[in-house]
């Protein structure tokens, strides 16, 4: 009896401190809100009593963002203007968020593209519940943004970066849509004597560069874009629904994706791309390849090849990349049915409520997006007349270039689609031309975005587990060994997709996008 | 009549020091191994990362749904059948090189040679796998690889091979590199083992006539038999991770790729993507408690094995 009262005692005591440590893990939103209300009517709102100004943490939920610290003069004067100094955790993977949520432990502020992770009331606050709470805080988001936020508890926790309504796209007559490139080195198709004007081109020019420098890699891929870029080219979308007959599809149905498919996989067979290259996990391993001058073309995004070559300037090499601008095909297409990427979600961890609210005030209006992506007006950049900036620094430099000054990156936490359309709209440089010349080809369609699935849904299951297996099948379609293999592991790839409930995505948006769009189309036309 | 008991609190009072330090113990045990057990009903709960730890509790009851939704998925077989072959690989390749090891160890009659070999074959212990992968991407990589490009030098192939990246090299570069890295660590307890053996016997074989290899039969491989079955009984408890030399997980999420992933994916990959990933905690707890029941029954029948032939076990 005796050894059971020690072994019950000792359980009781491991079980109390257990259950210890989880309450205290666990935040209380009601005596934080106490708390931030206290905090805020004893510090008039901007600092503490000590003097010391309120201080935030934000968790950027990507670990390839460049800072880790909050330095340099743009940062510093956004904190000089709000009178809030940030910390910022950058994630060390894409499983820290996860655990942070389900510990309760979070930063005041993540920066998230996981919506369906943070747009939920027992995780974040609602940003219109916080505005009726704190009067005094500007905040007058339009109600176009406002609605694709929307979570299904019609709350929204968060303003998702790269969406503007098509009122604020009337009001400039440039606005540059970015997305995957291409880009080649200049000098070797040059001294080959080749160009590239069409999609055929590519075999010609790859052919010629495999046999004149058979022991350079002909073309990398980023793995992130992939092969974006030509995907663009042929009119096909990489993800997500499209519209085929008013009905929507998932995107492997696409007439033409098994065409995209053959050709990487010829170029594959011919010995382009390196099987090594399916392998990376960073974008940085095809940067190190191109800059190094082991790759003689690049598939990656816009902005790659004015980045790369100031990696290059600097390592005073003196060959360079240069993107190919122009649409080289007459199926050329660019989908964006986005509404809202990444956001700021106020978690519910939040010690300083007030002070986070302030925070994201600024950083979501117009000159706290301009100071974040743009940098300090008169030094980084003047406005023209019309509104377009023209800077004193290259926009879209390397990272050695940015980082010291704290510019453009923290703008991608915040941005919409009209700070970013206009940044280069006046440039000159290679990037803003390839978007100047893409946008006439843009379809935009913000309503196929609302689409959206909740957490651990059938749905969102179907999703996670056909976006896994396109991943790895992907890869064996792409390094098939013959024509016929390729087409027999797509049609392997369609078939899994239909047994994990392909069908069962396209009935559910084929439900809810005639309401959404009949929602979309009256707050639209209310404003 | 045996003698009669002495009351369980005098017991403790006189041995209070001893039993300071193993309740220690025992309270590490119950709140790192067993308190967490108490997670295992995720497994059969509607859990939402979202409700924290009180959702732990008061989320809905489901049943199997999470095992039922395992074992109809698509990759069930694959991910069986990769971590049942990349540990029976292990357990077969990787369980004799030690033993091996500290047999020619043992008979190295050099000092210093012997040292330096076992200091040598140790070392790679103490090398994390991140590095081990970064090591064998420098040595393996099918283009710029130190191996490829020799062998490519010397006429054995004509171009390099994708050691790292075809699914067909994963499971022979997994139980390589385990071997390399973990063999001389195993083999330290092996020697010691071996250096518990009766000297005289040796001496007494040697008088006997009996040979080197002849002593190594009779006397030290029976003479390290309890070792042996102790450490194959612990192997086979954790066969799923990879028994002694373990790493399944450490090499199948380091080493493994969108190319090599039909052989690389294992279960414990899998489920560390469903929960850490995509969120899905109670899934990813039914998929690892389905691994735990199939490496309890192991221990099980390997240490009821091992009693059956050698009347030794671990229980």
């Amino acid at each position: 009896m005796k050894a059971k009262r020690v072994l019950a005692t000792t359980l009781a005591v491991v079980m109390l401190f257990g259950s210890g440590c989880g309450s205290a893990q666990t935040a209380d939103p009601s005596s934080n809100q106490a708390q931030d209300q206290q905090t805020a009517e004893a510090t008039g709102g901007e600092s503490t009593q000590s003097g010391e100004r309120e201080k935030l943490t934000i968790f950027v939920d990507e670990s390839w963002w460049p800072y880790d610290t909050w330095e340099g003069a743009v940062p510093e004067e956004f904190s000089n203007r709000i009178g809030i100094d940030v910390e910022i955790i950058r994630a060390a993977d894409d499983n820290q968020l996860p655990l942070m949520v389900s510990s309760g432990e979070m930063a005041d502020i993540v920066c998230s593209y996981r919506y369906q992770f943070m747009a939920d009331s027992e995780v974040s606050y609602a940003l219109d519940e916080l505005a009726a709470q704190y009067p005094d805080i500007a905040w007058d988001p339009d109600p176009v943004t406002v609605f694709v936020n929307e979570a299904k508890d019609d709350h929204y926790y968060t303003i998702g970066c790269g969406f503007s309504p098509d009122s604020e796209y009337e009001k400039y007559d440039s606005v540059l849509t970015e997305g995957p490139g291409f880009m080649v080195r200049e000098d070797i198709l040059e001294e080959l004597g080749l160009s590239i004007n069409s999609l055929e081109d590519l075999d010609t020019v790859f052919a010629a560069v495999h046999e004149a420098y058979p022991e350079m890699i002909t073309t990398d891929f980023n793995c992130i874009h992939k092969f974006g870029w030509l995907m663009n080219q042929m009119g096909l979308k990489s993800s997500g629904y499209v519209e085929n007959n008013g009905q929507l599809e998932w995107y492997l149905r696409q007439d033409g994706l098994l065409d995209y498919y053959k050709k990487v996989n010829e170029w594959y067979r011919n010995g382009y791309i390196t099987t090594e290259n399916f392998a990376y996990t960073s974008e940085d391993d095809t940067k190190e390849d191109c800059v190094a001058g082991k790759a003689f073309a690049n598939f990656g995004y816009d902005n790659h090849a004015d980045n790369f070559n100031t990696a290059i300037a600097a390592n005073g090499d003196d060959f360079s990349f240069s993107l190919i601008t122009d649409c080289v095909s007459d199926d050329c297409k660019v989908y964006n049915t986005g509404c809202g990427g990444r956001g700021l979600y106020i978690t519910k961890s939040c010690q300083n409520v007030e002070a986070a609210f302030r925070f994201l005030s600024y950083a979501y209006s117009d000159e706290g997006m301009k100071l974040l992506m743009w940098g300090i007006e008169g030094e980084d950049y003047t406005v023209d007349a019309d509104g377009y900036p023209t800077f004193t620094y290259d926009f879209q430099g390397d990272n050695s270039v940015l980082q010291p000054r704290g510019l453009k990156y923290w703008g991608w936490l915040v941005h919409n689609a009209i700070v970013t359309g206009i940044a280069e709209a006046t440039s000159t440089s290679q990037t803003a031309e390839a978007r100047k010349n893409l946008t006439p080809y843009v379809y935009r369609n913000p309503v196929i975005g609302l689409i959206r699935f909740e957490t651990d849904s059938d749905e969102a299951i179907i999703e996670s587990k056909i976006t896994d297996m396109v991943k790895n099948q992907e890869a064996a379609i792409m390094t098939a060994d013959s024509e016929e293999a390729c087409e027999a592991a797509f049609n392997e790839m369609l078939s899994l997709a239909d047994e994990l409930g392909m069908g069962t995505l396209e009935d559910y948006a084929n439900e809810k996008y005639p309401e959404l769009k009949a929602e979309y189309d009256k707050v639209v036309a209310e404003n | 009549m045996g003698k009669s008991r002495r009351p369980l609190g005098k017991q403790f009072r006189r041995q209070w020091e001893l039993q300071t330090v193993s309740l220690l113990g025992i309270s590490y045990l119950l709140l790192f191994s067993y308190l967490p057990m108490l997670g295992i009903i995720l497994a059969f709960k509607s859990y939402k990362i979202s409700s924290g730890i009180h959702g732990i509790f008061q989320s809905d009851w489901v049943g199997l749904k999470y095992f039922r939704e395992f074992i109809t998925d698509y990759k069930f077989w694959d991910l069986l059948r990769n971590t049942l072959v990349l540990s029976g690989l292990k357990l077969v390749l990787a369980f004799p090189v030690p033993i091996l090891l500290a047999v020619l160890i043992s008979e190295c009659r050099h000092g210093a040679f012997k040292r330096v070999i076992q200091t040598f074959s140790y070392m790679p212990n103490f090398i994390s796998w991140i590095l081990v992968s970064g090591i064998a991407a420098v040595l393996f990589s099918e283009s710029s690889g130190v191996v490829n490009q020799l062998m490519v030098r010397i006429g054995l192939i004509d171009q390099g091979l994708p050691l790292l990246t075809s699914p067909k090299y994963f499971w022979g570069m997994a139980v390589f590199l385990s071997i390399w890295k973990s063999s001389g660590w195993w083999a330290i307890i092996f020697l010691a083992a071996i250096s518990g053996i009766d000297s005289i016997l040796y001496e007494a074989a040697k008088v006997d006539g009996a040979g080197r290899l002849q002593r190594i039969w009779y006397i030290t491989l029976p003479g390290i038999k309890s070792a042996v079955v102790t450490v194959l009984i612990l192997s086979i408890g954790s066969f799923l991770g990879g028994g002694m030399v373990g790493s399944n997980f450490e090499q199948s999420f380091l080493m493994g790729n969108a190319i090599n992933n039909s052989t690389s994916e294992i279960i414990q990959t899998y489920a560390f993507k469903m929960g850490m990933s995509e969120g899905r905690f109670s899934y990813a707890t039914a998929v690892d408690f389905i691994q735990s029941l199939v490496s309890i029954t192991l221990v099980i029948i390997s240490n009821r094995v091992a009693k059956h032939f050698n009347e030794e076990g671990l229980f």
